[in-house]
């Protein structure tokens, strides 16, 4: 026995001489391979080595199983034990090495697998560890042992290949075992011997390892695509804020390329033992399907809920709640294959059963049938992805009369679900709203699961939130928005609560900046999300301010807040000065509405159940800070719900653009604080009360037990009954006749008007192209001057009063003016049959009627029509029209470039599209004087000389786009979680995926004779 | 139990503090309804530049533009057809109320000849209250368009009455000149040997026109086929001989129907039988088909004549009517009227001649559910072998002041104004107004009382001493709070060879209209 210390701080050099006798005492930077050499040059001559560690725990069988074997096969000069857990011995480590093409050093054994036997067979690998493997001396001593370049990490899996292709056999033996702690392995200790983290180090022998013992052949195909391995781990470090691992990255590469001396010793010295071809050993290498197989059982373990705490998909967001129990989430069914644990998980069930719920109630408008789903607040989508992103990214919406306002942040979001779903923004459209119960109440029962123990607790939340009345009224007013904000609200406010109440400082900046995200990527469809929750936070933040310590929770809730001004950048600086934007999607909410309705969560408008279904929520919610327990908490969530009231009370006051607005986001926010605080007042109270003697808290309690568990059992009744009413329809019906869509087709920035009875007796009406208006273009309004002056053309047009309506369409490109016919149709077709200017088209189905007077989205006009032009006059006179019609010229959807012949002095050109100081014109190269064009257009003064004349948007969108990318990325790199983890041996975790604090410790290799 | 009740059962218990916070949410939560129940609707604003103050209310607001097409204008010295166009703007109904500016020059009034609309011609009426006779006096065989722009628009009044001594348009025949529109509804003519019923399409855009015409007589629906897609030129007119798509068939219903375009309509008869002129008039457009329809101002037979119902079913369904008239002294049935069947498709002529010996009256047509048409055929004679004859239609209340352009007032020539308040009691005034270029004072204005249920008839002559020959206008205005009055104009000359009749309704132009409030939608384009 020798023992060797390399520079121990503690007594353990004391205890091994006591124990042993001498012990050899060298520098702390010795590695093991020289540790070992060292300890043998000790010893001259000797027939086995055994090697042990010191965080090595050896049977007193361990050697005798060892021998015992070598004595039967004498072929097998290195044997290695089986390796187990040091602090749970059922737990497999290490039953021999291997690695793959890649270099990854393969155990061949699943995260936490038990030894049950399993792998209890002798068998030919390629390496096993150092710790308690027995080698013949004769071939250490030919092999060169240990390699000293490898000081720590894969040592042993060098030993191992240089026997094996020396022409020896590298065995296990099972029946020989030992417990390691792999100190090393897991970062619980720096190892002196190697320079730099434990990463990089392990990244570099593993390098060095592969391209010493490849062949030449193969190594001129790995150096190329090891370097591109490289490239991508490191962004991938980079990204997620690993700056040192993905630095040790390329020291690696860099320390083993760096040196090709050394590097070209190694293999010369490996080609001289080989006395095997590389395809013999080939057997021994694990392929790419195990690795492949192993991925998959982690992903696997994951979805059955046998993962480990930190493969839970919210484990991201913040830690386990106290009361995370998985074995008490999952029913009682043991040795079933992992699909059937998966399928019998509650939340599966939970959600399979409100997936058939919404099957039955959305009965009516499910995709069978084929067409688009809209009606309601929702507009048809567009046919693919791709029309989203070029609709967010443009510079000029052809909406009405076009704006160059700031494509709405919803556009890019639903964009890039589409982009997922196979490019099919229906398919998006039909997720996001039809799935909207089912994946609302995952979602809530996810979050349920981190806050409180009891399955039935965690379901009537989950149940609640789902069939809440703004969600089934989303459905049935086709509300996107209301619909995404159901599903993502429950996981944005558990991890606002943890924003709110734990110090960041602890816990990470991460989860302020993932809220924040969070809150822009909902809001993105919501807009209304962003200022109401933005009022929560800040009000938190405010309280926070007064408690001790509080300080930074502030600065954490402010970051929240303020995110998406950056994530939803050019639009956010639109919606902070024009506010308006926040709720310019058609609203659908009632005129009028008692303030009640709001205290029982009922926003108003379609789909919703009977007002008193929810009243047990407000018993249910105020229960919860009766409770001594967790008053503070139930007082805080209360304050919520009351701040939350106070929001809808205010949203119900206000009208944009003369509609009214919808109070249900602010519900929503409520609700989740209610929902949170009846929680709360459940969590543990049965245990209490049934401690108590029997008396009034009793009765009360079991009372509010009945009012809470009816009330989604009765909004899920009634929301199946009822369905989802008439106003969500799924069709694909097109307006236009043939001909009249071909025209709008073919001539670019043509436009229709459509009209409509609306409700209170008025007029609705739309201004499009001939795409129609689209999910997209729903929120870009006019500005209101643009669009007050279209209201009284529309409603002269309306009234047959002999106006030149007609003809200040025709100056916005209209070509047509549709009208569906239905029934009390007839006083507006009478209306417009007698308006001068039009003449009817079609009959039928839908009523076409042209404008006469030409209409073209760029022309030119004569010198007489100019003045009134000019002059800001609405439209001109018919007679005029007549005399000098407009000079029609080709142009594209935004810009123009054609041909101009030459013609009188006073000639004004005019884009059927709103005035705006980006609009460029040039004539030859030389720029155009712009004008506004009857009190509304785009308007240049022309030369009289002809040219090659250009008309371009001058484009400020993309700038914008990029810094919206870059702040994105920003916040997306800031929320990632990283930095921080639980210290401590983690049970089965590589070097490749840890990024660990290391403690740092004397490394004592011992070795045994 | 009482709480005082002293017991060994009571349980001594931690003490417990007041659900103090439990009681501050409450009440803010309350507090928080009640004061958003407090606060109505106001249209707070959360952008002042996109809330909209000013938005558009549904408003009554006055017309701006309007036309009037006279149809087809004759001018043959030799027959001594004349055909004679009169124009006045109407004063608005209204009197001027806060905030609404009454009608005050400004606006103008054009005409041109349809088939070359860049010839127009102003017209010498510059404010509302005026009258101009005599236009279109050179034009031959075109219609004659007038425009109106500004605030003269919401009272533009026109009228047309053609002349003739001699040949096969012997008579007076007279129209109002009307809109052009995409439906037009006529009863009456005919194709027989002796008629000649032409039906006069005018298109006054820049843009073609296409219409369906339908026929339907008292042996049922023509032919479809033949009046489908007739297409008028823009600025075009076109003349469809009647008996091309209904030969040889008695009591026609004329529809047009507009598929493409809008269309100024005009059908005209006369009757010949061999040399003796029998008549000639235009059949004025009738009210679309109703369950209730009013024919006003049927005279009564002077010297010799006929007064014929005629009821048309347009429909599929077959339909009894009852018909009761409104007469001088009071409302009744006449026997064997109060159950007239109308088959589905026909048209049906009633004899009105023994009521119409004793009294003026106008005609209520009530249909059970069926959508009907009516009009009057009058017919007048003198004795001779020659007749002449005028109709009228179903027709409108007087929505407000209404013009009557055209009145000579000389010896053989009595203009009457007929009155028929059906349902209560009306009152109306009728007011002269001088025609440009007439010289002299006024008479007064007389208020007309009608009782309800009654006709009253005003002959326009007693506005001045008997003898006088002048060229007048007046201006028939309801007074608020009169009932429905309907009113026409019986035009009767005593002739050398026999009468020369023509009767036009009034029903008051279009002066405001509804503009109803429009809000930005995008939901409906699709």
């Amino acid at each position: 026995m020798v023992c060797v210390d390399t520079g121990s701080t503690d007594a353990s050099a004391q205890l091994m001489a006591a124990a042993y006798g001498e012990v050899l005492r060298l520098p702390r930077t010795t590695g093991y391979g020289a540790a070992v050499a060292a300890a043998l040059d000790t010893v001259p001559s000797t027939r086995w080595v055994w090697l042990l560690h010191d965080d090595l725990a050896v049977e007193p069988t361990t050697l005798e199983a060892l021998l015992d074997h070598a004595e039967l096969s004498p072929s097998a000069v290195l044997l290695g034990p089986k390796a187990r857990d040091w602090n749970d011995p059922r737990v497999l480590v290490e039953v021999g090495l291997t690695t793959d093409a890649a270099g990854h050093r393969e155990t061949g054994l699943e995260r936490r697998e038990y030894d049950q036997g399993q792998h209890d067979g002798v068998r030919d690998v390629l390496a096993v560890g150092t710790a308690g493997a027995l080698v013949r001396r004769d071939v250490w001593d030919a092999v060169g042992g240990l390699d000293r370049h490898l000081p720590v990490f894969r040592d042993d899996l060098d030993l191992g290949w240089k026997v094996n292709s020396a022409g020896h056999r590298v065995v296990v033996v099972p029946q020989a075992r030992v417990r390691h702690a792999r100190a090393a392995t897991t970062g619980y200790r720096q190892t002196d011997a190697a320079q730099g983290r434990a990463t990089g180090t392990d990244r570099k022998n593993a390098l060095f390892v592969l391209l010493a013992h490849v062949s030449a052949r193969r190594l001129v195909g790995l150096l190329p695509r090891l370097i591109l391995a490289t490239v991508f781990r490191s962004l991938a470090l980079l990204l997620t804020r690993q700056v040192a691992a993905a630095g040790d990255e390329w020291r690696a590469l860099g320390g083993v390329l760096g040196r090709p001396g050394r590097l070209l010793g190694a293999r010369r010295f490996r080609a001289g033992l080989r006395s095997v071809s590389a395809r013999e050993l080939r057997p021994l290498f694990a392929s790419r399907r195990v690795r492949i197989r192993a991925r998959l059982g982690a992903l696997g373990d994951w979805l059955s809920g046998g993962g480990t705490a930190g493969a839970n998909p919210l484990g991201a967001l913040g830690d386990p709640g106290p009361d995370n129990d998985d074995d008490f989430d999952t029913l009682d069914i043991r040795r079933t294959g992992t699909l059937r644990r998966f399928l019998l998980r509650p939340a599966v069930l939970f959600t399979a059963a409100l997936t058939a719920l919404a099957l039955v109630a959305e009965r009516a408008v499910l995709p069978f049938a084929g067409g688009q789903l809209s009606g309601g607040t929702l507009l048809r989508a567009p046919v693919g992805a791709s029309d989203l992103w070029s609709s967010y990214t443009a510079a000029w919406h052809d909406v009405t009369v076009g704006t160059g306002r700031p494509a709405p942040p919803g556009t890019a979001a639903l964009a890039a679900l589409s982009s997922v779903l196979f490019g099919k923004p229906w398919l998006a459209v039909d997720v996001l709203l039809l799935a909207s119960v089912p994946l609302a109440g995952l979602s809530a029962y996810l979050v349920a699961t981190r806050l409180v123990r009891h399955r039935y607790l965690r379901l009537w939340a989950a149940a609640t939130w789902a069939l809440l009345p703004v969600a089934t009224g989303a459905v049935a007013a086709g509300r996107l928005d209301a619909a995404t904000v159901q599903i993502a609200l429950p996981v944005l406010a558990l991890v606002a609560g943890r924003v709110l109440t734990d110090d960041p400082r602890v816990n990470g900046w991460w989860r302020a900046w993932a809220l924040g995200l969070g809150l822009a990527v909902t809001s993105a469809f919501a807009p209304l999300l962003w200022p109401l929750a933005a009022v929560v936070l800040v009000v938190g933040a405010v309280i926070n301010l007064a408690l001790p310590g509080g300080r930074r929770r502030a600065l954490a809730a402010l970051i929240a807040a303020a995110v998406p001004a950056g994530v939803l950048f050019p639009w956010s600086l639109e919606a902070l000065r024009h506010p308006s934007v926040f709720v310019a999607v058609p609203q659908l909410a009632p005129s009028s509405l008692p303030s009640w309705h709001l205290l029982l969560l009922s926003p108003g408008g379609p789909g919703l159940p009977a007002v008193w279904v929810t009243a047990g929520l407000l018993v249910v919610g105020l229960a919860g800070t009766v409770r001594l327990a967790f008053r503070r908490l139930a007082l805080a969530l209360a304050g919520v719900a009351v701040l939350a009231l106070a929001e809808a009370v205010v949203l119900r006051s206000l009208t944009v653009a003369g509609q009214p607005v919808w109070s249900g986001p602010a519900l929503q926010l409520m609700a989740v604080a209610l929902i949170g605080s009846a929680l709360v007042a459940a969590n543990g109270a049965r245990t209490q009360l049934a401690t108590a003697s029997f008396g009034v808290r009793q009765l009360l309690a079991g009372i509010i037990t009945v009012l809470a568990a009816a009330l989604p059992v009765v909004t899920a009744g009634l929301w199946a009954v009822r369905g989802v009413g008439d106003l969500l329809v799924r069709d694909d019906r097109a307006l236009l006749p043939a001909f009249a869509q071909a025209e709008l087709d073919a001539r670019p920035g043509l436009r229709v008007l459509v009209v409509a009875p609306g409700s209170d007796g008025r007029v609705a009406y739309s201004l499009q192209d001939a795409g129609g208006v689209g999910l997209d273009d729903a929120a870009l309004t006019p500005t209101s001057a643009q669009r007050r002056s279209l209201d009284a053309v529309v409603a002269d047009l309306l009234a047959p009063l002999g106006s030149d309506a007609a003809e200040a369409l025709s100056t916005r490109a209209v070509r047509y003016v549709a009208l569906r016919a239905t029934a009390g149709t007839d006083v507006l077709a009478a209306g417009l049959d007698a308006q001068p200017g039009l003449v009817r088209r079609t009959s039928g189905s839908v009523i076409l009627w042209q404008v006469v007077a030409p209409a073209s989205r760029l022309s030119v006009l004569s010198p007489t029509l100019t003045l009134p032009a000019l002059a800001g006059d609405r439209a001109p006179s018919s007679d005029a029209v007549r005399a000098t019609p407009p000079t029609a010229l080709a142009a594209g959807a935004v810009s123009a470039s054609v041909r101009l012949s030459a013609g009188p002095a006073g000639r004004l050109l005019v884009l059927a599209d709103a005035a705006d100081s980006r609009w460029r014109a040039t004539l030859d190269g030389r720029p155009l004087e712009g004008r506004t064009a009857w009190g509304w257009g785009q308007g240049f003064v022309l030369p009289t000389t002809g040219g090659h004349l250009v008309v371009t948007y001058r484009d400020g969108r993309t700038g914008a786009l990029w810094v919206e990318v870059a702040l994105v990325a920003v916040v997306l790199v800031l929320s990632i979680p990283g930095g921080r983890r639980r210290r401590g041996l983690e049970d089965g975790v590589t070097l490749e995926d840890a990024d660990v604090d290391v403690v740092p410790t004397r490394f004592v290799p011992v070795v045994a004779l | 139990m009482t709480p005082d009740l002293p017991g060994p059962t009571r349980v001594s218990r931690v003490p417990r503090r007041a659900p103090v916070g439990t009681v501050v949410v409450a009440l803010l939560a309350a507090a928080v309804t009640v004061a958003g129940g407090l606060s109505t609707r106001h249209a707070s604003q959360v952008d002042a530049s996109q809330v909209d103050a000013s938005q558009v209310d549904a408003s009554q607001v006055d017309v701006v533009g309007a036309t009037a097409v006279c149809p087809d204008l004759r001018q043959v010295r030799h027959f001594g057809i004349i055909s004679r166009v009169s124009v006045g703007a109407a004063p608005l109904s209204r009197v001027a109320t806060a905030g609404v500016a009454p009608i005050s020059g400004g606006g103008s009034l054009q005409a041109h000849p349809n088939g070359a609309p860049t010839t127009t011609q102003p017209l010498p009426v510059e404010a509302a209250g005026q009258v101009a006779v005599g236009l279109g006096t050179t034009l031959d065989r075109d219609a004659l368009v007038v425009a109106a722009r500004g605030p003269l628009s919401a009272g533009l009044e026109a009228e047309q009455v053609t002349r003739a001594e001699t040949g096969r348009n012997r008579g007076l025949a007279g129209l109002r000149c009307d809109a052009p529109r995409t439906e037009a509804w006529f009863v009456g003519g005919g194709t027989s040997l002796l008629d000649e019923t032409t039906l006069v399409l005018v298109n006054v855009d820049d843009t073609p026109a296409t219409v369906d015409v339908s026929v339907f007589t008292s042996s049922g629906p023509a032919d479809p086929r033949q009046g489908q897609g007739i297409t008028i030129a823009p600025h075009g007119r076109v003349l469809v001989a009647m008996d091309t798509l209904a030969p040889d068939r008695r009591l026609l219903t004329v529809h047009v129907h507009s598929r493409r375009g809008r269309v100024a309509a005009g059908l005209r008869q006369s009757v010949l039988s061999g040399k003796v002129p029998l008549g000639v008039d235009w059949i004025p457009q009738s009210v679309p088909p109703a369950t209730s329809v009013t024919v006003p101002g049927v005279p009564a037979i002077v010297d010799a004549g006929n007064r014929t119902l005629i009821v048309s079913n347009p429909g599929t369904d077959d339909t009894v009517v009852s018909v009761q008239l409104t007469t001088s002294d009071g409302q009744f049935v006449p026997a064997g009227l109060d159950q007239v069947s109308v088959p589905a498709g026909t048209s049906r002529g009633v004899s009105l001649d023994a009521p119409a010996k004793t009294s003026n009256f106008g005609v209520r047509v009530s249909s059970q559910g069926v959508p009907v048409l009516a009009s009057v055929f009058v017919r007048d004679a003198q004795g001779g072998p020659v007749r002449e004859f005028a109709y009228t239609s179903g027709s409108l209340p007087l929505s407000g002041p209404a013009l009557l352009t055209d009145l000579v007032l000389n010896r053989p020539t009595e203009s009457t104004l007929l009155l028929t308040a059906p349902d209560s009691d009306a009152t109306v005034t009728v007011s002269p107004i001088r025609v440009l270029g007439t010289a002299g004072a006024l008479p007064a204005a007389k208020t007309i009382r009608i009782p309800g249920g009654r006709t009253v008839a005003l002959k326009l002559s007693t506005f001045y001493p008997p003898g006088t020959q002048i060229q007048l206008a007046v201006e028939v205005r309801p007074l608020s709070g009169s009932g429905p009055v309907y009113a026409a104009r019986y035009l009767r000359e005593r002739g050398a060879h026999g009468p020369l009749t023509t009767l036009l309704d009034l029903q008051g132009p279009l002066q405001t209209v509804t503009r109803p409030t429009v809000v930005q939608d995008p939901r409906i384009g699709r």
